[in-house]
């Protein structure tokens, strides 16, 4: 082993909330020696390949990277997320390389000691390390290396350090998924169920509280109101299961936290759309929206201070607190009809019920069927794309996967679809308000949001026409018999069947 | 990802000098490289000190296509990789002879690392058999070294003749002198003559050094224990000059 040298240094461990880093199998780390320059690097996790760039400071977002691999790399993994510091350590490291009988270096070994840097962990002991590296090829030798290292007791060896950073002060990766992953049992009531269920949504919000106050990015408001949107939805489906009366404060609240957010969620869809629709400008014309993308983060700074005096409200507090303490409750008061009915027969019925409205209002879609029917089914497809992944627990995986995938195509056209109406309908509105100012607009950015108006409802138009297709592919004889299998002849306990 | 191989039809002109050393200094700008030592001798990979053997040998390598990333072994500097030499490459000509892409199968074995590297070097054997020809098909650009002797425009022009076939019209092709003894006057006289009359012929060349053969005791490349050597300077300048050459594009430096 030969020394490469060392010294103190500190270290801070970036992912986004959501871990997609950590999930690519990627770690992000600022390097800030004493006296040396700080240097961002971002590690493949147990390869020792990495791409290192030298920085001032961690931007909140990759974009704001200098040009170059790391960008590209981190851009790829979670571009629209923020970077956010998990664990800051302090400590010291020494590089060794490790070489075989050829002088030929077959390994890295650090030799490294960290404790917290917050003041917080004053008190912890700090964590000394002896980490191996191999190089590429070289696993074989490494290994070797490593079995002689683990014989002399080192304290540990072949070591991921964020891991170690997370268990120093006792974090755990990947903690954070806006996915639903409840498991239910079949024969277990349906009330208990669907408790849980809402209650992991509850989780959801709670979790994403503090980043929508501090604006961190588009994402935490995203997937606070995807929960509201699934409690909302499960208010209204899973009929018979609490009683009626219970609910409508609560279906009340649900629905003006979805209103309240909305604004802002639609400004932010339209600000990270907005350079793509640059994009389908001409070069020169696409700085002559800049004045549209004013307008547009004018508003979405005003509908972010709503959001965020929202959820400071006595209001937002009560309804979460008394929804909380409705669902935390074990007894039979709220009771609805069906709430001790096993819960796959409820998922059964709720599904299938939804699935043939699906069809139904599907199959009555013609070429010339006004917006609104899709929008309809666009609703009924997310009902029931909801009631799947709720109850997905109940049924086998592999093909639910794929009935959920056959859905999802259709889901995906439709949205489009939904998508390009409400551009459309806010670049009116936006040119509209524009136009209100008179004389300070420029006629250019008219001009300019004209022509993208222009190019939108062409692709527009093509979302519509490729409906057909997409629906006929949705309904098939061979989904049908799958969709009939997993939700039709299941089980004998049918709640209402209808 | 530039594809580039330093080739000759003779021996013992540097190509391989060249290639450990350019491939070092491209990695130390930045660039993900790969070094491929295609000479059964495995002198790249002994420079690199590493062991100069590939699972499943040549045969492996042709008949698994894909699999070529699993035989890449990390060297001892940042952003630069080897796919070492192996004996059995003596039997490559054979092999590629019997194999269904006779003259694309390097090409094929290089695709799946686009992604990998920015650059990669290849380090070939003296020849013109079906191992260049895979190499001309595989390469972006073709970089050959000339000792400036009489001979050596019988040399360039063997090469040009080759490079004419209609396949390999896309491919670049520079010259450098290699092992330029500045006190003869054979050597300026010829280095003048030639510069002028051909294009394609880069101005920076590597004069003769003892540094370069210190390369085979050192066994690291030249400007990592040397940097400050003629020959340490002579390699950067050289690989400045490419790289300026390669992000200029354009074609008509043709030797
Ligand atoms: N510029 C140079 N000055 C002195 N010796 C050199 C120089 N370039 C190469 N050599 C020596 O010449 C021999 C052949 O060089 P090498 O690069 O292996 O050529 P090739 O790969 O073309 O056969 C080696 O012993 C090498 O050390
Ligand atoms: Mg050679």
């Amino acid at each position: 082993m030969v020394s490469e040298g060392g010294g103190a240094l500190r270290l801070t461990f970036y992912d986004s909330f959501d871990w997609r880093l950590h999930r690519a199998g990627l770690s992000l780390r600022l390097e800030q020696p004493s006296r040396r320059p700080a240097k961002l690097c971002c590690a493949r996790q147990g390869t020792g390949e990495e791409d290192c760039q030298d920085v001032a400071a961690v931007p909140r977002f990759a974009d704001d990277l200098p040009a170059g691999r790391l960008r590209t790399r981190l851009q790829q993994v979670g571009g629209i997320r923020a970077l956010l510091p998990l664990v800051t350590l302090r400590g010291w490291r020494y590089r060794y390389a490790v070489r075989n009988e050829d002088g030929k270096m077959v390994a890295r070994c650090y030799l490294e000691q960290w404790r917290p840097a917050s003041r917080r962990y004053a008190g912890s002991a700090p964590v000394g390390l002896v980490r191996l590296e191999p190089l590429r090829g070289y696993e074989v030798d490494t290994a070797a290396v490593a079995e002689l290292l683990r014989g002399e007791e080192l304290e540990r060896t072949g070591i991921d350090l964020l891991q170690t950073a997370l268990e120093l002060v006792g974090r755990v990766a990947d903690d954070y998924s806006s996915k639903l992953d409840v498991k239910l049992q079949p024969e277990e009531d349906a009330v208990v169920a669907v408790r849980r269920l809402l209650r992991s949504q509850v989780d959801v919000m709670r979790a994403n509280e503090a980043g929508i106050r501090h604006d961190l990015d588009s994402e935490f408001l995203h997937d606070f109101r995807v929960a509201v949107r699934r409690t909302r939805s499960a208010l209204s489906q899973i009929k018979g299961i609490f009683a009626e009366p219970a609910l409508a404060p609560f279906r009340d609240g649900f629905a003006w936290l979805g209103a309240v957010t909305g604004p802002k969620r639609d400004l932010d869809v339209h600000l990270l759309q907005f350079p793509e629709q640059q994009r389908l400008l001409a070069p020169g014309q696409s700085a002559d929206l800049l004045p549209l993308r004013l307008l547009l983060e004018q508003q979405q700074a005003a509908a972010g201070a709503e959001v965020v005096a929202a959820l400071k409200s006595a209001r937002y507090r009560r309804l979460m607190r008394y929804w909380q303490t409705f669902l935390d409750q074990g007894g039979t008061e709220f009771d609805g009809a069906n709430a001790r009915q096993p819960a796959a027969g409820v998922a059964n019925s709720r599904i299938w019920r939804v699935y043939r409205r699906v069809r139904r209002e599907g199959r009555a879609i013609s070429a010339d069927s006004p917006p609104a029917d899709l929008h309809e089914l666009r609703k009924s497809c997310k009902k029931l794309r909801y009631l799947m992944e709720f109850f997905q627990s109940l049924y086998p995986r592999n093909k639910m996967r794929r009935a959920i995938s056959h859905l999802k195509d259709l889901q995906e056209n439709l949205g489009q679809y939904q998508d390009q109406t409400v551009q459309l309908a806010n670049l009116r509105r936006h040119s509209e308000e524009l136009a209100a100012r008179g004389g300070e607009i420029p006629v250019p950015t008219l001009l300019a949001i004209g022509a993208l108006m222009d190019r939108i409802a062409g692709a527009h138009q093509q979302t519509r026409a490729g409906f057909a297709r997409r629906f006929a592919a949705f309904y098939t004889p061979a989904n049908h018999r799958l969709f009939r299998e997993l939700f039709h002849t299941r089980g004998p306990s049918m709640a209402d069947q209808p | 990802m530039k594809t580039i191989a330093i080739y000759s039809i003779k021996g013992g002109v540097g190509k391989t000098a060249a290639a450990v050393n350019l491939a070092y200094l491209c990695a130390q700008d930045g660039a993900r490289t790969l070094l491929w030592d295609l000479d059964p001798q495995g002198a790249a990979s002994f420079y690199y000190r590493v062991k100069a053997k590939v699972k499943g040998g040549a045969r492996g390598l042709l008949q698994r296509n894909g699999e070529l990333p699993g035989r890449i072994k990390a060297t001892d500097f940042p952003n630069l990789d080897l796919l070492p030499a192996d004996l059995s490459y003596r039997h490559m000509d054979l092999l590629l002879d019997e194999s269904k892409k006779r003259k694309r199968a390097f090409g094929r074995l290089l695709e799946p690392l686009t992604d990998d590297y920015d650059y990669i070097f290849m380090d070939c054997a003296p020849s013109v058999t079906l191992v260049s020809e895979n190499v001309f098909r595989a390469a972006d650009l073709i970089i050959s070294p000339v000792i400036p002797t009489t001979l050596s425009v019988r040399t360039l022009n063997q090469l040009s003749a080759f490079m004419e076939h209609p396949k390999l019209r896309d491919v670049r092709v520079m010259s450098f002198f290699s092992m330029v003894d500045g006190r003869r006057k054979l050597h300026r006289e010829i280095m003048e003559n030639l510069s002028q009359r051909r294009k394609g012929i880069l101005r920076s060349y590597i004069p003769y050094s003892s540094d370069v053969e210190r390369m085979g005791i050192r066994r690291a490349p030249l400007p990592e224990f040397a940097g400050r050597s003629a020959g340490g300077h002579a390699f950067r300048l050289l690989w400045r000059e490419i790289k300026a050459r390669i992000e200029d594009g354009g074609d008509g430096n043709r030797a």
